[in-house]
């Protein structure tokens, strides 16, 4: 286990508002706050940026960028309308995706394979600042789906790929792509309400 | 008023695509547009990103180097909090005669600032010819009050208001002022409550490329009398390329 993820392990799983009060604190200029959440979250957010840029050096550049607009712009944070890390990972995945634009994406293998799918569920760690709750219901939720169209969402989220990458690597017309992702979701969505 | 033209269905795989990330480029952009004013589509882009952000827990977690939080806390202190508007440009109606001018306003290099909701995405947009141009027609206080995306192989264009405009007697209406031409071309009068989609002529389209600029003025209902603009120039917006 790492020291960061260590850092905050006793509280981690099942406990938003930690991440969520660092965020508001960061929003007040508190130094301090913006250390831990970076200790909190940095290896993870990290990880993330890696599968999407692919290049280390990319990557790093990325959580550069990433963690000055969560400086710069932590004040607009509303914890009421909704978690700290999801929040965090919406800017650090815009911050990769024009990283990627300047830099030009490197054509690699899918990182997640057809063999590695069958534990893709059982493989989604608790993290930080997400709850135990949410993880449960989203592994419920993405089970009943095809596996296929799991995989499209999954892939997509780690590896940030577009509909048109999606096709190619999975040797799909693009209109089915688009049409199970979208189906994908509505049923994510009637699964997770309920 | 806000465009409501989408059903909410519509919305909400709109905001679920937006935090997958797989949100085509100009409806990206017309997302975050909208993510400005509309308290529904924030909602439903909180609830997706709650909803999704499980899915971190699939990525191995990589120990950043030690110097990385040095360098971001170096960076906080050497830059300040950047700015969210642009600069403010007192329009004239002398303005139609000075493309210099015009070019000078324009977004100045490739960047282009998307406040939201509480997060600004700076999102390069590439040079050269792509497969998309866009504009996003601000008002002087730099805020965006139009998005405009246009389609050069089909000449389909498709105008979004993103921004609240006063009420009044005149009503919007577009103009092209193409690279190198100091005449504008009127596209049209426009719909502030919902989305438009118009065919550009295709002697038009040529004039899209190299700097050329939209502007909306304010006119007498049914557009200006004389086919040039007579009232004021409230927003305008350079046209660029853009693609994923």
């Amino acid at each position: 286990m790492r020291t960061a993820d260590l850092m905050v392990s006793k509280d981690a799983d099942d406990s938003p508002e930690l991440l969520n009060d660092l965020l508001v604190q960061v929003g007040r200029r508190d130094a301090e706050a913006f250390r831990k959440l970076y200790a909190a979250t940095a290896p993870r957010l990290l990880g993330a940026a890696l599968r999407i840029v692919r290049r280390r050096e990319l990557a790093e550049d990325t959580l550069h960028d990433a963690f000055l607009r969560v400086w710069w712009h932590a004040d607009h944070y509303d914890p009421a309308k909704g978690a700290a890390i999801g929040w965090m990972i919406t800017i650090l995945r815009n911050s990769a995706i024009n990283h990627l634009r300047k830099a030009g994406r490197e054509r690699v293998v899918a990182s997640l394979d057809a063999d590695e799918d069958g534990d893709l569920l059982e493989r989604i760690d608790a993290v930080p600042g997400v709850s135990a709750a949410d993880r449960l219901s989203l592994v419920h939720c993405l089970g009943q789906l095809e596996p296929l169209h799991r995989r499209c969402l999954v892939m997509a989220f780690a590896d940030g790929w577009s509909h048109e990458e999606l096709a190619e690597r999975l040797g799909q017309p693009l209109g089915t792509v688009k049409s199970w992702i979208r189906r994908s979701l509505a049923r994510l969505r009637t699964c997770l309400d309920a | 008023m806000m465009p409501d033209d989408d059903p909410p269905d519509e919305l909400d795989l709109d905001a679920a695509e937006f935090v997958l990330g797989t949100l085509p480029p100009v409806e990206r952009m017309r997302f975050e547009m909208r993510l400005r004013n509309d308290r529904l589509a924030q909602a439903r882009m909180a609830w997706w990103q709650r909803r999704l952000a499980p899915l971190i827990g699939l990525i191995e977690p990589v120990e950043p180097p030690a110097a990385l939080l040095e360098r971001i806390e170096r960076s906080i202190q050497r830059q300040g909090r950047p700015a969210r508007g642009k600069v403010f440009v007192p329009l004239h109606r002398r303005i139609w005669n000075n493309l210099s001018l015009w070019r000078g306003l324009a977004f100045g290099g490739v960047l282009l600032a998307v406040a939201f909701g509480g997060l600004l995405l700076v999102r390069p947009l590439p040079q050269g010819s792509g497969a998309a141009y866009i504009a996003i027609l601000d008002d002087p206080g730099g805020n965006p009050m139009w998005l405009v995306s246009a389609d050069p192989a089909s000449g389909a264009v498709s105008i979004d208001p993103v921004g609240r405009m006063s009420d009044g007697e005149l009503v919007p209406e577009l103009w092209l002022i193409p690279a190198g031409s100091p005449v504008p071309v009127s596209l049209g009068v426009l719909n502030p409550d919902a989305r438009m989609a118009m065919a550009l002529p295709a002697e038009h389209m040529a004039g899209i490329g190299g700097g050329a600029m939209l502007a909306v003025s304010l006119e007498p209902a049914g557009g200006s009398p004389t086919g040039r603009p007579t009232g004021p120039v409230v927003q305008q917006g350079r046209i660029v390329p853009y693609q994923p």
